[in-house]
């Protein structure tokens, strides 16, 4: 699967990177690809493409706020989650979307 | 260690804290108390805690494996500091994987929008903290200086 992620917060400094890194080593654990996009307090950094959403199978929106620049999520398969859940659970959630996926 | 890091982000550690209470709003206190008697930071003791324990109030800080991370902001500070805290007991966090705490990264983050290569390095801390190998590695740790060396690579 490739997948594309985007994690933010309520303070931009912790959890959207915590939720980033447990995304990244789930999805390499069971072998997919992912990029993951983080909207913290210094802004939008590894910015999704739209290269990067046209290919991406899902997108993974794991946010306690409200994004910017969402115009670029449109048209794409999104699951929506706290970013709790992410670090609490990245290796479910993502067996659970291929499982999802692979159902449809 | 590089120069540009030390400059950049203050920390404080105790290997061996003792919190005389078990709720999560004192032992910020007790937290902050501690930096405050033993540093040369001026902080407004009521401002900071009570940010923390509004973060706090959001959502858990405690990430699983014995681990937290609250974090607040304070109006008195330029730079983030960073306190780091080991204790024996087992903190009650209502984490989420429902273990106990006994290892506190205590963010202070500046109110004012501080330097984007402060945040950075915050950031870079939390991001690598979810690794496996570094939290053993935090756990492993007794000596402040080992606690030091450890900080130091994951702010780098």
């Amino acid at each position: 699967m490739k997948i594309a992620a985007v994690t933010a917060c309520a303070t931009g400094v912790a959890h959207t990177f915590m939720a980033k890194r447990a995304l990244e080593n789930a999805a390499e654990e069971q072998g997919h690809d992912i990029k993951v996009e983080t909207q913290g307090a210094t802004g939008i950094e590894d910015k999704l493409t739209n290269k990067d959403l046209q290919e991406a199978d899902i997108l993974i929106i794991a946010s306690d706020i409200k994004l910017a620049e969402t115009e670029r999520f449109q048209g794409i398969k999104k699951v929506n989650i706290p970013v709790s859940d992410a670090i609490k659970n990245s290796a479910g959630l993502i067996r659970q979307i291929e499982k999802k996926l692979n159902e449809e | 260690m590089n120069e540009a890091v030390s400059d950049g982000v203050d920390t404080y550690i105790n290997p061996s804290k003792r919190f005389k209470s078990t709720e999560k709003k004192e032992i910020f206190r007790e937290i902050i108390d501690e930096v405050v008697d033993q540093t040369a930071y001026k902080l407004d003791k009521d401002e900071i805690t009570a940010d923390i324990a509004k973060r706090e109030a959001l959502s858990t800080t405690g990430f699983g494996n014995g681990l937290a991370i609250p974090h607040g902001k304070s109006s008195q500070i330029h730079k983030p500091l960073v306190v780091l805290m080991k204790t024996d007991q087992a903190l009650e966090w209502e984490a989420l994987d429902e273990k106990p705490v006994s290892i506190i990264f205590l963010l202070i983050i500046p109110k004012e929008k501080g330097e984007t290569i402060h945040l950075k390095l915050l950031s870079r801390l939390s991001y690598h903290l979810m690794d496996k190998d570094v939290q053993d590695k935090v756990k492993k740790a007794e000596t402040k200086k080992r606690l030091k060396e450890i900080l130091n690579e994951l702010l780098n």
